[in-house]
């Protein structure tokens, strides 16, 4: 008798990933870098005020305020934090596009025929849950020679939505055009709505978050001694956060 | 020849209101935009327009005297105003920029920048140390401002920053909880083994400190500095320096702590006006730090030919 290998789909083994694109993220959400970063850990969402792009797009999409997240993209403009995670205890949408690009002046994503509905576009692309993991690693096998030029940011040779016409999109169209983008509704999480893998900080910044941590009143004693904990045992100080990034999603993609 | 001049820096303004932090340069040469990664030996990369709202522009840029591989060095407002009142840091916003936000910018490499703030940090952590000596330095919130002063010039996980933390919190703010935790922190942070280690270093640092003599040179200095308020704190004579260093394992205290009282003095730290470089210099910085003509920062190893004649050159 012969053991089955399981395969585990390739979308499975791509975390989650945010960062803070600097540094308009903490002006726009009027918080300090540390504040904003340290909600975002521990799914304390509801008091983050969404960026001015980000509540104009929301509008045309009619989305309630969300948080959101690429699957497995880094992009290499995150500021000097990011974070790698996946969903534990959230209800989350996914859509093979950023739905902001699909709003925004730029028109970086072309349909064929064109998207008359945006909302109803949307939500026709949007997968519920963990349903998002078999058609990404179907697609992520047909678009590329190796899932790895996805997490580099290379242009696909197909969009995973048959509509949208890669061709038609103009050369200075980038990764929000194929990016698949995931986000959870805005509020505050109890349990936690994600299982934090990895924090990268730009080096000699995990002490002075941590400083700021010691003396936050957003936290209580016992909170405290756990999110310090935490910081140590997954937060890392690398000289570029976003090539690390890369790096470790590269590495779990083995 | 180059026209590539520096534009921005890329980074969080708010929330490093405290903070000494290193932020991405960003050049411009034409229609190009760099980036120049704030991270030791990170390769510059070419910045989109996407990216460029994410740019803070530098008014009258220039004036920084930025060079092609230069990152921008972030001095916080509340940082600058720290450093600007003390005497062992002044000399730090010498070649800084103020800014209308408050904020100071100073131009370097990455490798430079951790290098100096290092050097920095030494004589913070003495100016520290001291303070605690002091109890009226306790009491007055100086010996508070020094820790805060060394903790932003400081951030990595050193046993330095995780031995002042903890002296800090036990000594000057009386907080069991806080030092028990950055006891804790000292482990989880790698900077010690283990409790047991951290705990051994604590307790010969406060032997040190609390060594008779020591004390006697630290309240004949207050006394000298009231007598006079030209001079700075903790100037001891040449024997007391040579009883001194034959009484501890922290040798490089004292040579460093005489830096403290010469910079004021005689001002051989970029920035402070009077630049006198003197047989002090020469001869009685030990494994302290002090700058050349460069304004590149040296060590040396020699104080046994201290004397009252020279000290005073």
């Amino acid at each position: 008798m012969t053991l089955a290998t399981v395969q585990i789909p390739v979308a499975d083994l791509l975390p989650w990933v945010q960062g803070l694109p600097f540094p308009q993220a903490a002006n726009e959400h009027r918080m300090s870098w540390e504040e904003l970063l340290l909600r975002r850990l521990e799914g304390r969402l509801n008091d983050i005020k969404q960026g001015a792009n980000t509540a104009r797009a929301e509008k045309a999409l009619g989305f309630d305020p969300m948080v959101y997240f690429y699957v497995g993209r880094c992009v290499p403009a995150f500021g000097k934090h990011a974070f790698a995670s996946r969903p534990v205890a959230c209800d989350p949408r996914t859509t093979p596009f950023d739905t902001g690009a699909l709003v925004s002046s730029e028109r970086f994503i072309v349909t064929d025929p064109p998207v008359t509905d945006v909302p109803a576009f949307v939500s026709a692309n949007s997968y519920v849950g963990q349903d998002y993991v078999l058609p990404m690693s179907s697609w992520l096998q047909a678009a590329y020679d190796d899932p790895i030029s996805y997490v580099d940011g290379m242009r696909p040779t197909i969009a995973a939505v048959a509509t949208v016409d890669l061709d038609l999109c103009p050369p200075e169209a980038d990764e929000r055009v194929w990016a698949w983008e995931t986000r959870i509704p805005k509020r505050d999480y109890d349990p936690r709505p994600l299982a934090v893998e990895q924090v990268f900080f730009l080096e000699g910044e995990r002490e002075l978050y941590l400083d700021w941590v010691e003396v936050t009143e957003l936290l209580d004693e016992q909170e405290r001694d756990s999110h310090i904990a935490f910081i140590y045992e997954h937060g890392r100080e690398v000289p570029d956060v976003a090539l690390a990034m890369l790096d470790y999603m590269k590495k779990g993609l083995g | 020849m180059t026209t590539e001049k520096l534009y921005g820096f890329i980074g969080d303004v708010r929330g490093n209101e405290e903070n000494l932090v290193a932020m991405d340069a960003v050049s411009v040469d034409g229609d190009a935009f760099t980036r120049y990664p704030a991270g030791v030996g990170v390769a510059p990369t070419e910045l989109s327009n996407r990216d460029l709202p994410y740019v803070i522009r530098v008014e009258h840029a220039a004036r920084l005297g930025w060079r092609q591989g230069d990152i921008v060095w972030f001095i916080g407002p509340a940082l600058a105003a720290r450093i600007q009142e003390s005497v062992e840091a002044k000399s730090f916003l010498g070649e800084a920029m103020a800014t209308s936000d408050g904020y100071f910018l100073r131009a370097g490499t990455a490798a430079d920048f951790r290098r100096v703030r290092d050097t920095y940090a030494e004589l913070l952590s003495v100016a520290f140390r001291l303070h605690l000596i002091d109890s009226e330095a306790v009491v007055s919130e100086a010996a508070t401002k020094a820790w805060k002063l060394f903790a932003a010039f400081d951030s990595f996980p050193t046993k330095r920053r995780s031995i002042n933390a903890a002296l800090y919190y036990y000594e000057v703010a009386r907080d069991q909880t806080r030092y028990r935790r950055a006891r804790t922190r000292a482990v989880q942070n790698g900077a010690f083994e283990s409790v047991d280690a951290f705990d051994e270093e604590y307790k010969q640092t406060v032997a040190f400190l609390q060594s008779p003599r020591l004390c006697e040179v630290v309240a004949e200095s207050r006394t000298r500095m009231a007598m006079d308020p030209h001079r700075s704190a903790w100037v001891a004579d040449a024997p007391t320096i040579r009883e001194l260093e034959r009484g501890t394992d922290f040798k490089h205290m004292i040579p460093a702590g005489l830096i403290l009282a010469l910079t004021a003095e005689n001002g051989f730290f970029p920035g402070v006006s009077n630049l006198k470089p003197n047989a002090f210099q020469h001869n009685y910085v030990t494994q302290a730090p002090s700058l050349d003509k460069h304004g590149t920062f040296v060590t040396r190893n020699d104080v046994s030919s201290l004397s009252e004649h020279e000290r005073h050159d």
